[in-house]
């Protein structure tokens, strides 16, 4: 891992040209921001999803991406999904694994740790108000993904406004994906809502500190209506932005909260003190966001 | 391990090999020299805006007033007054864009001056043909983008913002300065 973060500074000092920005003062909700046609931007993002609910759980989630402006209101992307596990008692048996990024063939009585490459993803991001210049900023998000164990589309819709002369950001996006996972040799289907919302206070030129909230609501197979519900889980925590002409960063902490929801026995079962862990929750998240426009 | 000390070294380079982009484009004497090239002398005059004076022109403009001094200069020549030159700042996507306009005695605008630009799209904020579009304008007039004000793209919120701040100074010398 020390070796992939040398690299991926290397990364960021060559690609530290003088350009521009599209970025957002937030680690987890998109606004509206698109760049302008014909403008470049590399962005890394380094998740960090840690603990469950014993024993111990590392999960580091990459992404690198190159963003790209196709019209001033259109933007595309492509990226790849990659990053590294290691977890020992995670279970609450106090067993090591399986999960979604442990193979099923783990020792369940050893640490285990892994390196991997999860899929690559192409997003479309088009404004179609500007928060700038209609009453409220609007855009639409889609997002087809495609690893060799997870199929995904994912949709959003972003709304996104500035108050108090631009110093305020705020912005929420819904969120629905499709998904199909390979799990424990089986292709399995679900589906995800998620609503995630923020506001950012520019407390100074080139900063902003803020405020994310996350709802990840999952269900069985493909569809959303109340009998395929299985859990609900609500994340909180602050934002740091700083961002100039050149580069910008942004510092996400997200905190589970205690009030996980469960729909069903089998999820029940994987809320251990108010918190979802399953397969796809951690007690907290870091996440670093890097983007250098060129 | 990755130690969370490491996470901040993503960031170093970036900051040690991205080259300044403060830019600072003219200097308060130059710009007053652009926009009245024929005034002898440049006499400070800054007005204090009182609760009574934003309201006002925050009334007719529809852009809030956000210092308590506006830095206005006025341009002599013989001892006669040529007109005036207003420095002010407003609000960019990153930091401060500083500007300036200069109007001639009847409040219409002889020209717009960018002195500090440090965004990442926009440069074309500077470009003459843009700034040309405020040449004549006065208190009243919509400074609206997509109407009479032609946007930058990746750069509207400057561009809107520059433009609420002339609006807001026209409505200061109709105000103050008559």
């Amino acid at each position: 891992m020390q070796i992939r973060i040398v690299a991926l500074a290397a990364c960021i000092a060559a690609l530290s040209l003088p350009a521009a920005a599209g970025e957002s003062p937030f680690g987890y909700v998109y606004t509206t921001d698109t760049h302008p046609q014909g403008r470049w931007e590399f962005e890394q993002w380094v998740t960090r999803r840690h603990d469950q609910s014993t024993g111990s759980y590392d999960l580091w989630q990459l992404r690198s991406e190159i963003e790209y402006g196709v019209r001033d209101d259109l933007q595309t992307a492509v990226y790849l999904n990659y990053g590294r596990v290691r977890a020992s008692g995670n279970q609450p048996g106090g067993t090591t694994g399986p999960g979604a990024f442990i193979s099923d063939s783990a020792d369940p009585n050893s640490p285990y740790r892994r390196s991997f490459v999860e899929s690559v993803s192409n997003e479309w991001i088009w404004r179609i108000l500007s928060p700038y210049k209609d009453a409220i900023g609007l855009a639409l998000y889609v997002e087809p993904s495609l690893g060799e164990n997870k199929r995904e589309i994912e949709g959003k819709i972003i709304l996104h406004q500035n108050f108090l002369d631009d110093r305020l950001v705020w912005a929420a996006n819904l969120s629905a994906a499709l998904e199909k996972e390979n799990f424990h040799g089986e292709w399995e289907k679900e589906s995800e809502v998620e609503l995630t919302t923020g506001l950012a206070w520019r407390f100074a030129p080139r900063w902003h500190a803020g405020l994310e909230y996350r709802n990840h609501r999952n269900y069985a197979g493909h569809g959303f209506s109340d009998s395929k519900r299985e859990y609900s889980a609500n994340f909180l925590g602050p934002s740091l932005h700083y961002a100039e002409a050149s580069w910008w960063m942004t510092l996400t902490f997200m905190k589970q909260l205690g009030n996980a929801k469960a729909y069903n026995p089998g999820a029940a079962g994987d809320i251990i003190d108010g918190r979802f862990y399953g397969e796809h929750h951690e007690r907290s998240e870091l996440r670093l966001r890097v983007g250098v426009p060129f | 391990m990755v130690r969370w000390t490491a996470l901040p070294a993503l960031l170093a380079p970036a900051a040690i090999c991205t080259p300044a982009y403060a830019v600072q484009y003219l200097t308060v004497e130059q710009a007053q020299k652009i926009l009245l090239p024929e005034a002898e002398r440049m006499v400070q005059a800054d007005i204090a805006l009182t609760p009574e004076l934003k309201r006002r022109v925050e009334a007719a403009s529809g852009v809030r007033v956000r210092n308590d001094v506006q830095r206005v200069w006025h341009g002599e020549r013989a001892g006669a007054p040529l007109g005036w030159f207003i420095l002010d700042e407003v609000v960019g996507k990153h930091e401060f864009i500083t500007y300036a306009i200069g109007l001639d005695p009847d409040g219409s605008v002889r020209g717009i001056e960018i002195l500090d630009y440090r965004e990442s799209y926009g440069g074309q904020i500077r470009d003459p043909r843009w700034r040309q579009q405020f040449a004549g304008k006065k208190n009243g007039a919509a400074l609206k983008l997509d109407a009479d004000i032609r946007n930058i793209s990746g750069a509207t919120l400057s561009c809107r913002n520059v433009a609420d701040g002339v609006k807001r100074l026209l409505a200061l010398h109709a105000f103050a300065l008559r």
